[in-house]
């Protein structure tokens, strides 16, 4: 009896879900952060070529029956190929927008503007907190871009010109430095 | 350099057009102006092809190629003014020459106009040189046209600028070295704001930092042009400070002009 006993116990204590039974109680009894604001991004897709810039817009609205004060948008830009390095700062300068207060029910509407620098899928998202308080953080739909590659300059053809210009330049030198020598 | 008493001035013939073409020659027969516009396209060459070529500079597409290229033609090409207008009058007084020039019958004003327009060609020398380049980056996204046109502009406006604050330095100092050391230092000291952070950039004294300096305004303006698309009407409002510049500092150069002496204020 004894060893059925603590046979019990052991495969109690090494189950997951039972671990996860007795840890669960006290989390569940603490109330969930609930997001300040709702955001809606707009539209949901663009296709453009690296280097341009493109616009959108986010309306961020108080769903709450108390006005909101302190509210901080941010937005962010993640790829979705592995291989693609992604930093958001080289996207735009300006990501961070702190708000100004939102009547309850009211919305407001923030335009973004973004080049893009990387090629590939990608995808654009704004997330919304307060900059006081307990709310959580609350993320907008995704905006998909598909980023067309590069246009680029064909470099074969620039080396004629590269050496063409400075050498007619030099003829000149040359002539010139010439026409002083025989006017001595 | 220059003597304009060494032939008669023809009748109506202005005295400015004489020391002009004097100066003219001068820079471009017998002086630097060659070299200057050899090592100017070497430059060019290097960053068009850079541009066209290496892999970590051909980053984004084509009219960030043309953009970059024209801004150093641009910025390149006007600062080649600065160097010809801070030798115009302090290089008189080192070489010894000045004193003949000052007894000659034209008046000071039209000596130091005629020596801004010799500076000045630099300018369109180095921008007639620039035109082949801008024409191989831009003709592949129909930016050609707009990226000549506004590079004259905004060139034209610093080059103007240039002229006359070298020349202003030129005036005042004794000698070459200390009017070349103190143009460039005072251009370094107008560029600094550009290399501020991002934030700062976009504060109000930031923004006004970099709308003062007429360097950073007209390359600014260039960009968007070219960059973004935008219409030259558009971003008007950042060659304010690329012209006002260009009106003060003419301004005070033809004040000064008139009181220009055989010594360097600083020595007077």
């Amino acid at each position: 009896m004894r060893a059925t006993i603590a046979a019990f116990l052991l495969a109690a204590a090494i189950t997951p879900g039972a671990v996860d039974a007795h840890t669960r109680s006290p989390i569940a009894s603490v109330p969930a952060a609930t997001a300040p604001a709702s955001v809606q991004l707009d539209p949901t897709t663009v296709s453009t070529s690296i280097g341009q810039r493109f616009s959108f817009t986010s309306t961020i609205r108080n769903d709450s029956n108390q006005p909101k004060s302190g509210l901080v948008a941010h937005l962010n830009v993640l790829g979705l190929d592995p291989d693609v390095y992604v930093d958001p700062e080289d996207w735009s300068s300006q990501r961070t927008i702190y708000l100004d207060p939102l009547p309850a029910h009211a919305s407001t509407r923030l335009a973004w503007t973004v080049q893009a620098v990387n090629s590939g899928r990608l995808v654009i998202y704004v997330t919304v907190t307060a900059q006081e308080g307990v709310d959580a953080v609350a993320a907008s739909n995704t905006l998909r871009l598909a980023v067309a590659q590069q246009r680029t300059v064909d470099a074969g053809g620039i080396l004629p010109l590269a050496v063409a210009v400075p050498t007619t330049v030099l003829l000149l030198v040359g002539l010139v430095a010439r026409r002083r020598r025989r006017l001595r | 350099m220059a003597t304009v008493d060494e032939r008669p001035v023809r009748a109506g013939r202005r005295a400015w057009m004489v020391v002009a073409e004097r100066e003219l020659r001068d820079l471009w027969l017998a002086g630097r102006g060659l070299p200057l516009l050899l090592a100017y396209s070497g430059l060019l060459s290097v960053t068009s092809y850079l541009v066209a070529a290496n892999q970590a500079l051909n980053f984004l597409e084509q009219r960030e190629a043309v953009s970059l290229t024209l801004q150093v033609a641009v910025a390149v090409g006007a600062l080649l003014v600065l160097l010809g207008a801070a030798d115009a009058v302090s290089g008189e007084r080192e070489r010894g020459t000045l004193e003949s020039l000052l007894l000659s019958p034209a008046p000071r004003r039209a000596l130091v106009i005629g020596k801004a327009v010799a500076a000045l060609s630099l300018w369109v020398a180095a921008w007639i040189v620039s035109v082949p380049y801008v024409w191989y980056l831009g003709r592949g996204v129909g930016v050609v046209g707009l990226a000549v046109a506004s590079s004259l502009v905004v060139g034209s406006l610093l080059a103007v600028f240039l002229a006359g604050y070298g020349l202003l330095i030129s005036a005042i100092v004794s000698s070459n070295r200390l009017s070349l050391s103190v143009s460039l230092f005072a251009l370094l000291a107008l560029y600094a704001p550009t290399q501020m952070p991002t934030a700062m950039q976009h504060s109000w004294i930031g923004e006004l930092l970099l709308r003062v300096d007429p360097f950073t305004a007209g390359l600014r303006y260039l960009g968007n042009l070219i960059i973004n698309g935008h219409s030259p009407g558009q971003d008007a409002g950042w060659l304010i400070g690329p012209v006002v510049a260009a009106v003060v500092a003419v301004a005070v150069a033809l004040a000064v002009a008139n009181r220009l002496t055989l010594h360097g204020g600083d020595q007077a």
